[in-house]
């Protein structure tokens, strides 16, 4: 499969920063878009995996890739991986109301959130770095964005939200509520943020943008953000930063 | 690229009351979900699109519909006030005019709107601040005038009805308006003359026809006025309008019977010795039964004027025109209580019959 030049040259970067391989594939079945798995403990390549037939593929693959040109740019002292041990996670279950659930289900369930946390955060810096410099990509990018932003609106309707304890559901509104409203100012739509100001996650959604406005726009300061926005949703102490290592 | 339509929904009971105005926050049961409604409308307006808010008793639920390009909020309001959607309609207007309290469009469509709910007080004041800040917006003299009209100020709505036909002598509706104060208001020779023109601008408009029949009838230029009753209910069959022309055409008749003076209508005389001969073994309910039945029929309107269309009775074997069912519900009102006027005077026709029948 050949990918847009752009997502080519951000292979090589990747390479090339890296010292590794990038294998891109389809894989049946996946439950997301996408993901990267850098490669670590001497593992041969990264692997960016998509969902077959997924439309925006150039997109989706960039975005994943730019998640690893970020961690690359960084200095090998301070490129970290996010972990939990199970104390971590306990507290997690404890903060996020998740206690009343099996135990397998809740440390899922803390593990998802967490990942919603770094793949936001750091998210808003590659898709605000996609968007201003990747204009052949941007049609792509508005589809998959607006397809998240319907997702999000319809996790909002009470038979989805009654599901999960009110404090899981809040940490999770909040990121996307924000979300919302900083796409809501690209595509020049702020009904996109309505709801969830309706909803009372105005304040919140504030408050992480601000966090992510005073933090420098530079990869060495990711975990300074994710670290920010993890005390203002209250998940601070639910998980840990590993040195990452490629080998 | 717009997102294909969906519902967005969430729990009534998360709405963040902090969101409303001060003075709303506490309120409760319907006062509160309309509050949440209006703010939400509010919150959406004038985003490039219009977003139908719903809210029950336990749920939001918001449907935004894209439009290519963004409406004023005025033309929305205006929109869905022609769809019927008045709730929807109104909330818009009034956020229109928040934001400009000027804004003509605004104005105009929230005083026919409020017009349209009863709420005249309202719709007056905003109509005259309409005429005021912008006389020459098309229709506002004339929503101001049925404005007026509806909370019986005919003083006021002839005047505005007047300032339209000065500004547009074309003006159909300011014509047809304008004739019809005048006629309520017993200056008949003047209103006649708008109702005239009004026909000829509105030649399809039933209720002009039915304006002008009116004024001819009362008048009394009663052949003319049959002819445009006639119109009424070509143009509107079946309708209200033509129910009331068929009114009309039947006093004209009545009128015609109660000048006819001593010329008996043969056709009468006969049809009301035939219901004296039908009465003459019945019992004074079953004559009642048969009485009732026609005067039910008459609410509708019988035609006096048409003698091909015909009707049946339950209570009687046989088909009818509407002359001959009014000279039986005449007799039998006679024998069940002869003071009821049924306003056609056919009492000599039935003292004929009476004679004839050997009655005194």
């Amino acid at each position: 499969m050949s990918y847009a030049l752009e997502v080519q040259l951000l292979i090589q970067q990747v390479e090339q920063l890296s010292c590794r391989p990038v294998h891109v594939a389809e894989e049946p079945g996946i439950k997301v878009r996408a993901t990267v798995i850098p490669a670590r403990n001497g593992a041969p390549a990264h692997l960016v995996r998509f969902k077959p037939g997924a439309p925006s593929v150039d997109y989706l693959v960039a975005s994943q890739l730019l998640f690893l040109v970020r961690l690359f740019s960084c200095p090998v002292a301070e490129r970290w991986d996010l972990a939990a041990i199970a104390t971590e996670q306990d507290a997690g279950i404890k903060a996020m109301g998740l206690g009343v659930f099996q135990d397998t289900f809740a440390r899922a369930m803390i593990d998802q959130i967490v990942t919603q946390l770094r793949t936001y955060s750091i998210g808003c810096r590659v898709d605000d770095w996609i968007w201003k410099n990747m204009p052949g990509l941007r049609q792509q990018q508005e589809a998959e964005i607006r397809t998240q932003l319907a997702v999000n609106e319809r996790a909002l309707a009470p038979e989805i939200r009654q599901k999960f304890p009110k404090p899981l559901v809040d940490v999770n509104s909040s990121m996307n509520a924000l979300y919302a409203t900083m796409w809501g100012e690209v595509l020049r739509e702020p009904r996109l943020g309505i709801p969830f100001a309706a909803m009372g996650y105005r304040a919140k959604a504030t408050e992480l943008r601000t966090i992510l406005e005073e933090i420098p726009d530079e990869p060495a300061s990711d975990r300074t953000l994710i670290e920010g926005w993890a005390d203002s949703l209250g998940l601070t102490g639910v998980f840990h930063f590993n040195l990452y290592s490629i080998d | 690229m717009p997102a294909s339509p969906h519902d967005i929904q969430f729990a009534l009971a998360e709405f963040d009351r902090s969101q409303l105005p001060e003075a709303q926050r506490d309120l409760q049961g319907d006062d509160f979900l309309q509050a949440v409604r209006e703010h939400l409308i509010e919150q959406f307006a004038g985003h490039g699109g219009a977003a139908e808010v719903a809210v029950s008793s336990d749920r939001v639920i918001i449907r935004w519909k894209e439009t290519s390009e963004a409406e004023p909020l005025a033309e929305q309001g205006g929109n869905f006030l022609k769809h019927g959607d008045y709730d929807q309609g109104i909330a818009l207007l009034k956020l229109a005019l928040k934001r400009n309290p000027e804004d003509a469009a605004a104005l105009f469509n929230l005083g026919m709107g409020l017009g349209d709910r009863d709420q005249t007080g309202e719709a007056l004041e905003l109509l005259l601040r309409l005429v005021a800040i912008a006389p020459e917006y098309p229709g506002a003299w004339v929503a101001l005038g049925v404005a007026q009209a509806r909370s019986g100020q005919w003083d006021g709505a002839i005047h505005s009805f007047r300032e339209a036909v000065t500004s547009d002598p074309q003006d159909a509706f300011a014509r047809k308006n304008l004739g019809a104060a005048l006629s309520q208001t017993g200056q008949l020779a003047e209103a006649r003359d708008h109702l005239k023109a009004a026909v000829v601008l509105l030649p399809s408009d039933a209720q002009a026809w039915l304006n002008l029949a009116m004024n001819l009838e009362q008048s009394g230029e009663t052949e003319v006025a049959n002819t445009a009753y006639t119109q009424v209910m070509q143009l509107d069959p079946g309708g209200r309008f033509s129910e009331l022309a068929e009114l009309g055409r039947n006093r004209i008749t009545g009128l015609g019977f109660r000048k006819a003076g001593g010329g008996l209508r043969p056709d009468v005389v006969s049809f009301c010795g035939e219901a004296l001969r039908l009465f003459d073994g019945m019992s004074k309910d079953e004559v009642q039964r048969i009485t009732v039945e026609i005067a039910m029929l008459g609410t509708k309107g019988l035609s006096v004027n048409n003698p091909v269309a015909k009707h049946t009775l339950r209570t009687l074997p046989g088909k009818f025109s509407g002359l001959h069912l009014l000279c039986i519900e005449f007799v039998g009102l006679k024998m069940i209580d002869p003071s009821v006027d049924l306003g056609l005077d056919i009492s000599a026709e039935y003292a004929e019959a009476c004679r004839l029948h050997g009655n005194p």
